[in-house]
């Protein structure tokens, strides 16, 4: 027999056999987050593709790396894969000037990667999250 | 009386910090803040898609990456990333992996829907 450390959540039975009914369970790996941080970048005007690099100094493995970017002054976080949005309608469409292209992590560093559509140069605020390996 | 069940992260006071973000974990009994549970984690090799099975019932909770150059991952969306053509999506069974490369992917307990 398993010897169990388990919290159930409010209302739920410890005795539950239903993974989503806890909090925590000993026999389930709890994903972790290695590292929490920010980083600032300013984005070239009306240039495509810009990478930004930041060291990741995890030695062991590649981490999994999530993020989240938002542009100074501005109130909406916006996701890789993404763009910030300024304004949005039916007929309009999603509009905005920065794209986050992607986010990417190797043996060594973190890959923040945009796209800057606007005539003015940017400043963008990204927190990323370092997590368990690839 | 509430019952607190509380650890620390290291460099602050499991008494009197208020902050979830600097516990490893935090049992208040006033408010649930779960620790996603992992099911299973693999790093698969897909041309075109590829299925992996949970069997859960439900739409559970994942995170899905890949290896655009050797060494190097990125986050993979629902929707294709320019360039790359990866994406994924899941129901009720399965995971679904779309694109051609190396995938590593994590399927959690915690549910979605």
């Amino acid at each position: 027999m398993d010897n169990v450390v388990k919290v159930a959540r409010i209302g739920k039975s410890a005795n539950s056999t239903d993974p989503n009914d806890f909090i925590f369970h000993s026999l389930y790996n709890t994903f972790k987050i290695v590292k929490e941080a920010t980083k600032v970048v300013t984005l070239l005007a009306s240039t495509a593709n810009q990478s930004f690099t930041e060291a990741h100094n995890i030695n062991s493995y590649v981490p999994l790396v999530s993020a989240f970017a938002k542009k100074t002054g501005e109130a909406w976080v916006f996701l890789p894969n993404g763009l910030d949005v300024d304004t949005f309608g039916a007929k309009a469409g999603l509009l905005g000037d920065i794209t986050f292209n992607y986010v990417a992590s190797d043996p060594n560093n973190i890959i923040f990667n945009f796209n800057n559509d606007s005539a003015s140069t940017a400043e963008v605020s990204i927190r990323y999250f370092l997590l368990e390996k690839v | 009386m509430t019952q607190v069940i509380k650890i620390a992260l290291p460099g602050y006071n499991a008494s009197t910090d208020t902050n979830p973000d600097h516990f490893a974990l935090y049992v208040d009994q006033q408010t649930d803040y779960i620790l996603i549970k992992e099911k299973s984690y693999a790093t698969v090799s897909v041309t075109g898609s590829r299925d992996i099975a949970h069997n859960l019932g439900y739409i559970p909770f994942c995170l899905v990456f890949q290896e655009i150059s050797n060494g190097v991952w990125r986050k993979v969306f629902s929707t294709a990333i320019d360039g790359v053509g990866a994406s994924f999506m899941i129901d009720g069974t399965n995971l679904k992996l779309i694109g051609t490369g190396t995938f590593s992917y994590r399927i959690f307990y915690d549910e979605v829907t």
